[in-house]
């Protein structure tokens, strides 16, 4: 029985755009770290049977790859392992800590940049969408909106471990929250953050 | 305008140069053998180096966004150090701290921190750079551990050096204060020999002269306190010491109480005794008594004792010789019970004339009046005569009297023959008196013909002479206190008289006593060649 179903195929047709080699590097950190080269091995077979192969190894961190294969990858590896949302969180977060362009975002921006620079970083991620952040700093909450850009569960709760790992380099409080608000729409999605 | 394959080569150029600066930072990163990271304004980790995770144990995955703090055991100050103005400024602060590591163990290190500021002048966070310095850490502890062993080492090198110079010093001390002491009882003795009546003279164990009080200078006319340090011999030469050499020799034996007369004024008594420790001679010290005084009122002495007893003798023996009529008949007939009251009386003037007769003697002696006409004579007709005369006495006391030859033929010898009866009536005397009834009393005559010396003998079973009393047998007037309970009669100057008469005749004479068991004396007279 496949793994994946046949909506989610077509809904990966329809996606546009590309995402940075970089991000798929450290996905395949992550992967290794949890599951091991096999496990690296079974996803790129896995990718390979849907039509849409990934290797890995041969990713160039600074090339522009189809976003479809950041989408399919990361369903399949959820699926693969049975990942629970947990899981799929602190992939965000290791995302965050180890991508490279991260790591440079991350000398320049601060909690009083991040409005003015979010969507300058996001374009060095995706070539498509855009994100606002609206931080109120009195109320310690704020909202990170992303717009022109098709999200799904699996793709919801990495983002919320990666915006918890970026709140966490911003601010100082340890109560810190990231809750992905609803799906506004097939190419919207609203985050609440708290700290 | 750029044509899209030309925009599309330099950003290709552009990747790659940025693949090679990732890369080149990336081994630059690994190389690195110093600790570093990156840290944001809030003090989080945002990037670190290989040996920055070797160092912490940390994994980068796990301490990013960790706060620096944490990994430093006292936080505060590492909060101080980082919120410093001087490094907000620009300046590179270092600061030695412990480092607490993933496994929480403590690492000394050096930090140096230097903040970050991009072209706006915006904040940015800091560079941080650990060094381990737990080796240098350990070698400074090292260090401080021997400086501080040293030092201890030193003090206490310089409490014993204290210890031994205070004991050292109680050692002078102490040593001052004997030497004091010693010097105070040496004075003192010194103080007590200057002022002593008598002269007193110390030679070393060289025989020569050491100490020498004030008074000798007085005794001898001269200043003899310059002769210190100079041997016997060479005293010897000074003429006023000459006598005194003579008597004392100049090998300076010991010596008991021979007399030096000085002057006509000035009789000195010498006698010397060898000063010993641990039987090692460390000296003589001759000492000079003046007896001149002495002297003086013993010849007084005598001389009232001879008039006194010639005064008296004369009288006595009109005494004796009227009795001596009277129990002779010579006046008439007298009854048995008067014989018998005169005979009584006669022998106690006979006694009182004895007495007298010692008397006289001990004064001529000690006058030097004893005068000894030496003529030969045959020694054993004296003894026998004596003998004889005392035979009566003998057989009243019913004690056995012999007389015992010898085999050899006693040769003459040159003797005052009235002074030695005297000698042999006194011994058999003595035997006889202090001998109880059916003891007996031999007297005996022996030829040692090597000595050639003629030695009489007289034995008794008598009473004996008690041990502490000895020694003073020969002296005037001695009565040994058993004798004085055996025998009432007697003066006690006999055995002083016999000593005189031998030792004129250049004999000698001695006596063996055991008290209750008897008495042998002997005597000697030297025989003719």
């Amino acid at each position: 029985m496949p793994i994946i179903s046949k909506q989610i195929l077509e809904k990966a047709e329809k996606m546009k755009g590309e995402i940075i080699g970089s991000s798929l590097k450290t996905d395949r950190e992550f992967i290794i770290e949890e599951e091991g080269r096999e496990g690296l091995k079974k996803v790129e077979e896995e990718m390979e049977k849907i039509g849409y192969p990934l290797k890995y190894e041969k990713i160039d961190k600074y090339k522009w790859y189809p976003i479809q294969q950041d989408f399919l990858s990361l369903y399949l590896t959820q699926k693969i392992f049975n990942w629970d949302i947990e899981k799929v969180r602190e992939w965000g977060r290791w995302g965050a800590k180890t991508n490279f362009i991260i790591k440079l975002m991350a000398r320049m921006v601060n909690k009083d940049t991040i409005s003015k620079l979010s969507s300058k970083y996001w374009r060095r991620y995706y070539t498509v969408g855009e994100i606002e952040f609206k931080l109120n700093y009195k109320e310690r909450k704020g909202t990170a909106i992303i717009k022109d850009f098709i999200i799904y569960d699996v793709h919801a709760h990495f983002l919320e471990g990666y915006f918890y790992q970026i709140m966490c380099l911003m601010f100082p409080s340890k109560n810190l929250k990231v809750e992905r608000e609803k799906i506004k729409g097939e190419d919207m999605c609203e985050f609440i953050l708290s700290w | 305008m750029r044509d899209k394959k030309t925009t599309e080569n330099l950003l290709k150029m552009t990747i790659e140069d940025l693949e090679g600066v990732e890369k080149y930072i990336q081994e630059l990163s690994s190389f690195l053998p110093l600790a570093v990271c990156t840290i944001n304004p809030l003090a989080k980790i945002i990037i670190t180096n290989s040996a920055f995770q070797k160092m912490t144990g940390f994994r980068e995955v796990n301490i990013i966004g960790e706060k620096i703090e944490n990994l430093f055991f006292k936080k505060e100050e590492f909060n101080k150090f980082i919120k410093s103005e001087e490094l907000k400024k620009g300046a590179i602060l270092k600061k030695e701290m412990v480092l607490l590591t993933k496994e929480k163990k403590k690492i000394p290190v050096n930090i140096a921190a230097s903040a970050r500021i991009d072209k706006d002048n915006n904040f940015l966070g800091y560079f941080i750079a650990i060094s381990d310095i737990s080796k240098f850490e350990i070698l400074k502890k090292e260090l401080e551990r021997k400086v501080e062993e040293r030092t201890r080492d030193l003090k206490l090198s310089n409490k014993e050096i204290e210890k031994s110079r205070n004991a050292l010093m109680n050692i002078l001390e102490d040593e001052e204060e004997a030497k004091k002491e010693a010097e105070d009882e040496r004075d003192k003795t010194l103080a007590i020999f200057e002022s002593f009546p008598e002269g007193i003279l110390f030679f070393d164990s060289q025989n020569k002269l050491s100490y020498v009080n004030n008074i000798i200078g007085d005794f001898l006319g001269i200043n003899i306190k310059k002769g210190i340090g100079q041997h016997i011999e060479k005293l010897k030469e000074i003429s006023s010491l000459e006598p005194l050499v003579k008597i004392i020799g100049t090998d300076i034996k010991e010596i008991d109480k021979k007399e030096l007369q000085l002057k006509n004024n000035l009789i000195l008594e010498i006698s010397s005794i060898l000063i010993m420790r641990e039987d090692r001679k460390i000296g003589t010290l001759v000492i000079l008594r003046d007896i001149t005084r002495e002297k003086i009122i013993e010849r007084l002495k005598t001389e009232f004792v001879s008039i006194s007893a010639h005064q008296l003798r004369t009288p006595l023996s009109a005494v004796k010789w009227t009795l001596k009529m009277i129990l002779d008949g010579d006046l008439g007939d007298i009854s048995e019970e008067q014989r018998e009251f005169l005979l009584k009386t006669y022998k106690s003037n006979q006694r009182m004339i004895s007495l007298i007769n010692d008397l006289l003697n001990v004064t001529r002696i000690e006058e030097g009046r004893f005068i000894y006409k030496t003529i030969s004579q045959d020694i054993v007709k004296i003894a026998k005569e004596a003998f004889i005369s005392c035979s009566s006495l003998a057989k009243r006391k019913k004690i056995i009297l012999s007389f015992q030859k010898s085999n050899i033929k006693i040769p003459n010898a040159s003797v005052d023959s009235e002074k030695i009866s005297i000698v042999f009536q006194n011994l058999l005397d003595n035997a006889i008196h202090y001998t109880k009834q059916g003891g007996k009393v031999i007297m005996s005559l022996k030829y040692l013909k090597r000595k050639k010396q003629i030695l009489i003998t007289v034995k008794d079973t008598g009473v004996g002479i008690p041990k502490d009393q000895q020694k003073r047998v020969f002296k005037k007037f001695f009565r040994a206190g058993n004798a004085l309970k055996t025998e009432t009669v007697g003066t006690g100057l006999g055995l002083f008289i016999s000593k005189n008469i031998v030792e004129a005749h250049h004999g000698k004479i001695w006596f063996e006593s055991i008290e209750n068991k008897g008495t042998k004396f002997y005597f000697t007279i030297p025989a003719e060649k």
